[in-house]
């Protein structure tokens, strides 16, 4: 099935490509409407004094509180924080789930913050694309076609071969014709993860994906994320434990809602092999 | 471990969050059962108030009748009565004049000509015998005797849509004002011409004085019928016989005939009609309760499912089974206490229309049309019952399941396996999203099977009740064809008795403008038995006729019981209209409807007894005359038997007519031809070529009616269920429609999967549902209806344009019931909806 839109050759992405305010003014038909793609070239993710507070009865409570953050490709970005610190508020903001109550939101200089409906879908199809801590697999396709869903909703061309390689890139081409409830939790995380690499966008954004996962098939997910980005995608990965930050290149403690710490791991860097937790 | 409070408020919570879906599962069920209550209500109805009616108007225990047009000085017959040894019995007794007559209700603008009698009711007699009630306008009074005033049968009047008072003209050119409208126990159905059939426009009764009834038929001091009542207790039988024999000796040479109660035809078909009615009615019940119960199972197991999470945490805390198991069973509970609420307003509602239907269809002095508590009971014990039934499986394999399998986030709703064989591996082209549909349906192959039985349930009640009414409309269309293959605008000039083809009456008739070709015919009350002497002793005044219960003796020839008929003597393929054959040949012996000789097991080319009057001298005598059967002819009603006049002999009759069959003359439309012909004294009426289209529309009306009632209860059911089936698939689906929006599929998109998913679904249900359907509409028509309208031969049939709505409406309607959750998918919280661990 392809999607209407799908602009061709798209196989790895790079900085600079215009792939998410090309499909931002698409989806408005109003060319100009958006901000100049050149300015924020290298800067795929740009928040500048995010907040997000849910008015629920009698308190509110604040989920995030003046999030600036700007993050360029090539980077494995880990958010560390305990439970209900608003990691995940975070990262479904950035993804266009949600919408923060101040702030902006620029992905690759488009300005969503306040984009419609039509757009901030286009961007989910086009620029960003989610790994879930329980895989959230469709359980009536195979793995195989699990993976091509992720090609197909981007419109990629050549979405059998993609979907092909991208199989053999996680390490599951032999399990390609299995349901998903034929599967590991490990395996059924790789699939995910391949989904969203095959829909070829150039942000990937994990919440906390081996959340559920034993150590050595978490250290394996990590493995995987970790060549995305170095392929140079941006990818996005929460957790609470900072065992797994030590992985990244660049790490975002949240407490409360704000950022606390931005920087290197703490510790220092180490490879996946060598993550203890 | 926690207190029965605390469960309580769990389940009415879960009450308000599923309130619609509980309700409309609770709806379908009282859909079923309050159908069942109501049509079962008017069985009750019916009966108490044909017996109220009955007993109001003091229906006669004896009717004396004076045969064959002939009359007896007023007084005679109540003289014979009162000088009896046992007259003390007699309670009430009341002279009449009855005679046929043409009633021309006619305004400017309104032709109303039909055949009719007058009855002529000696008003001074105490209490009343065979009254006649009142509906509009007054009654008659001892100063009306004699005077031009009289009551219009309301039933006629009502079809007619006549005025409450008006004037009506009689044969010989008389005049009544009619003052009232009103019904009398005979005639609370009004006969058809033929044997069988019933009409209500086709038959108008006036009640007059006795001395204007006399006066308007030239035959003053003249009456031919008696009607009394017994004091309770007497034995009617023995009563008859001696009576018989008192008139004999009275009135040697004048044919009088006995007869009680029960011989009142039309009283006969309206209670037979009930029985074989409630049978039926059970049968599109029970159809559309199964329909109902498949789709409630289907509904409750699946919320059921839903909580299977809930209750393998519960058991992997230690909570006992049983009390696990009293929360999904809180459900069923609700949803029969509140299913029992709608039955119970579906059945007043079903109730309402069927009062105002039978209303409509049969007016009667009384209807009693109360509720009806035990039927109710019933309908309620059935519908709380139910859906407490239907949550037990899913609660079973529940509690029995291993915790870990029941907390797993990939746990499958609908508990079963999916299906990894051939079916689960189907791959369609294209991409992954075209697979979607076909696979989730795989992916639960008991869930599939259960909704589209569900869906097929449905289906099959609306075949059946579409089915049914198509088969109406088949007959009567091959009926109207069949009487307008030739000549369409002739008409039946019908004479009070047999007369030679050269009579004065006949004659002016062939002369009149109005006509331009006059075929005589004769139309002679006869009965057919299967063989030679297998007629029971009956006489032919007793009308007991082939009642309920034909189809059991099919084939059997000697068991069959004899068909009372009108025996159609015409010179076949010569006048101006001929019968037609669907096989044998016209000619050569009798022709019968397809119907009489499948419930006599006989076939052409056999041979049957005719049992008829044959002419001896100036009067007739019955003879058994067996003939052989040349043909089945094309025309519906069993009653109906042709014979050509070159076989007729036996009857003695050549020569003679009784019905005139003419073409009108060009320039004289249908109305004016009536009136002239009408008009010409000796006729005692005028029927179009078609008339009996009326009559079989009328025998049907009722059915019509309420299959029309059964018609929207079930298409009301068909919706609840898409609905139903959609909402919970929405729901079950939550989390992938939240996985694809969160990839930037479009609401549409993620709706248009759902919508291609419940298409195939509905696609299975319809198919099932016709396949099925078929069947049991051809059992309803062919076994039930057979009963039911013995005289009538029916063949089920389910139109193109029937088969094509109903595919239309499966699919259809279940496939864009997703539609409805539009609002919900779009509405949808994503954030949330994924962060929901299940
Ligand atoms: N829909 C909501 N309504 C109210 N509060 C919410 C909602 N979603 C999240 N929160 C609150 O926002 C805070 C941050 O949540 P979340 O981002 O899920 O934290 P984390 O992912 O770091 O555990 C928490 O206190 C949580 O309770
Ligand atoms: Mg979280």
């Amino acid at each position: 099935m392809a999607l209407p839109g799908s602009p061709a050759g798209r196989e790895t992405p790079t900085a600079g490509e215009p792939g998410i305010a090309g499909a931002a003014r698409a989806a408005t038909e109003q060319p100009g409407a958006t901000e100049k793609p050149g300015a924020a070239e290298a800067v795929r993710i740009d928040l500048e004094g995010v907040g997000k507070r849910y008015d629920g009865g009698t308190t509110g409570v604040t989920a995030l509180a003046d999030v600036t953050l700007r993050v360029g490709s090539h980077c494995l970005l880990v958010i560390l924080g305990p439970s209900g610190c608003g990691k995940t508020t975070l990262l479904n903001v950035i993804g266009t789930l949600d919408t923060p109550t101040t702030g902006t939101v620029r992905l690759e200089g488009v300005d969503v913050t306040a984009a419609s409906r039509r757009i901030r879908r286009e961007v989910r199809r086009r620029a960003v694309s989610f790994v879930f801590q329980s895989f959230n697999l469709f359980p009536a396709l195979t793995a195989r076609e699990n993976v091509r869903f992720g090609a197909d909703v981007a419109g990629r061309d050549r979405a059998d071969e993609v979907t092909d390689e991208v199989l053999v890139g996680v390490g599951l081409a032999e399990r390609a014709t299995h349901f998903p409830h034929q599967l590991s939790g490990g395996e059924q995380q790789r699939v995910a993860i391949a989904r969203a690499i095959a829909t070829g966008n150039p942000i990937l954004l994990a919440d906390e994906p081996t959340g559920e996962l034993d150590f050595t098939t978490g250290v394996r997910i990590l493995e995987l994320l970790r060549g995305q980005s170095e392929q140079g995608r941006t990818v996005l990965v929460v957790t609470h434990n900072r065992e797994i930050a030590r992985i990244a290149d660049r790490v975002v403690e949240l407490s409360g809602g704000r950022i606390v710490h931005d920087g290197p791991p703490p510790g220092g860097r180490l490879p996946a092999a060598e993550l203890r937790w | 471990m926690t207190s029965p409070g605390l469960w309580w408020r769990w389940s009415l919570r879960e009450l308000r969050q599923r309130l619609l879906l509980v309700v409309a599962i609770a709806i379908m069920i009282g859909l079923g059962t309050g159908l069942y209550a109501g049509l079962t209500s008017s069985s009750h109805w019916r009966r108490q108030s044909y017996d109220a009616s009955y007993a109001r108007l003091n229906v006669h225990d004896l009717r004396v009748a004076v045969g064959a047009g002939a009359t007896v000085a007023q007084g005679r017959l109540a003289a014979v009565v009162r000088s009896l040894p046992s007259a003390a019995a007699v309670t009430g007794d009341v002279e009449r004049l009855v005679l046929p007559t043409e009633i021309d209700a006619s305004r400017p603008g309104h032709t109303v000509l039909s055949r009719g009698e007058l009855v002529g009711i000696d008003l001074t007699a105490r209490p009343p015998v065979d009254a006649v009630s009142v509906a509009r306008g007054r009654g008659l009074v001892p100063a009306d005797q004699g005077r031009d005033v009289g009551i219009l049968d309301r039933t006629f009047a009502l079809a007619n849509h006549l005025p409450p008072s008006g004037t009506v003209r009689t044969s010989g050119g008389g005049q009544v004002h009619y003052v009232g409208q009103g019904q009398s126990p005979e005639y609370f159905i009004l006969p058809g011409e033929q044997p069988g059939l019933v009409t209500q426009s086709g038959f108008g009764v006036l009640y007059l004085s006795l001395p204007t009834a006399q006066r308007l038929t030239g035959q003053p001091g003249a009456v031919n019928d008696l009607v009394l009542t017994l004091r309770p207790g007497t034995d009617t039988g023995a009563f008859a016989a001696e009576l018989s024999r008192a008139l004999s000796a009275a009135l040697p040479g004048t044919s009088v005939t006995v007869t009680d109660r029960d011989d009142i035809q039309t009283r006969r078909i309206l209670y037979d009609d009930v029985n074989s009615d409630q049978r039926l009615w059970d049968v599109l019940a029970v159809v559309v309760l199964i329909g109902a119960v498949f789709a409630a199972f289907n509904l409750v197991g699946r919320v059921v499912d839903a909580q299977r999470r809930e209750i393998g945490i519960g058991m992997a805390l230690g909570v006992p089974p049983r009390r696990l198991a009293l929360r999904p069973l809180l459900l069923g509970v609700q949803v029969g206490v509140l299913g029992v609420v709608a039955g119970v307003v579906v059945g007043l509602v079903v109730g309402a229309a069927m009062g105002a239907l039978l209303r409509g269809v049969w007016p009667l002095p009384a209807w009693h049309t109360n509720f009806q508590v035990g039927v109710f009971a019933r309908a309620a014990a059935v519908g709380l019952v139910l859906p407490v039934l239907a949550a037990l499986p899913p609660v079973w394999r529940a509690v029995r399941v291993e915790p870990v399998r029941a907390i797993r986030a990939s746990a499958v709703a609908g508990g079963s396996e999916p299906l990894a064989g051939p079916l689960g591996r189907l791959r369609l082209p294209g991409g992954s999203l075209a697979q979607m549909p076909l696979r989730n349906l795989a992916r639960a192959p008991r869930r599939l099977l259960l909704t589209a039985v569900a869906i097929a349930a449905v289906i099959t009640a609306l075949v059946v009740f579409t089915g049914e009414l198509d088969t109406f409309t088949r007959t009567t269309d091959r009926a109207e064809r069949d009487l307008t293959t030739s000549a369409p605008d002739r008409l039946r000039v019908i004479l009070p008795r047999v007369e030679p083809v050269s009579s004065p009456t006949v004659t002016a008739v062939r002369r009149s403008p109005a006509v331009t070709e006059t075929d005589p015919t004769l139309a002679l009350p006869s009965r057919i038995f299967a063989a030679a002497g297998a007629g029971s002793g009956r006489g032919i005044g007793n009308g007991r006729g082939a009642g309920a219960g034909n189809g059991a003796g099919n084939g059997d020839g000697a068991t069959a019981e004899p068909i009372d008929v009108l025996t159609y003597i015409l010179d076949i393929g010569h006048g101006l209209w001929s019968p037609s054959v669907v096989s044998g040949s016209r000619t050569g012996g009798v022709l019968i409807a397809e119907k009489a000789a499948h419930d006599l097991g006989v076939h052409p080319g056999d041979t049957i007894t005719l049992r008829h009057p044959q002419r001896v001298g100036t009067g007739y005598r019955t003879v058994d005359t067996p003939l052989r059967i040349a043909g089945i002819h094309a025309f519906p009603v069993r009653s109906v038997v042709f014979l050509d006049n070159a076989d007729a002999g036996a009857f003695r009759l050549a020569g003679t007519t009784n019905v005139l069959v003419v073409q009108p003359a060009p320039g004289y439309g249908r109305d004016a031809a009536t009136r002239t012909l009408a008009a010409i004294p000796g006729v005692a009426s005028v029927a179009s070529a078609t008339a009996s289209i009326e009559e079989i529309r009328t025998l049907l009306r009722s059915f019509v009616g309420i299959l029309r009632i059964g018609e929207v209860v079930v298409l009301l059911l068909a919706a609840l269920i898409a609905y139903n089936a959609m909402s919970i698939a929405v729901d079950e689906r939550r989390r992938e429609h939240a996985t694809m929006l969160a990839y930037g599929l479009s609401t549409r998109t993620v709706l248009g999967l759902t919508v291609a998913e419940s298409a195939v679904m509905g696609l299975v249900g319809t198919l099932l549902g016709i396949a099925a359907g078929y069947w049991a509409l051809r059992y309803t028509v062919e076994v039930l209806l057979a009963e039911t309208l013995p005289d009538l031969g029916v063949q089920a049939i389910l139109s193109g344009r029937t088969l094509a709505v109903i595919v239309l409406l499966g699919v259809g309607a279940v496939a864009i019931a997703p539609l409805a959750a539009a609002r919900r998918i779009r509405r949808m919280d994503v954030p949330s909806t994924l962060r929901v661990i299940e």
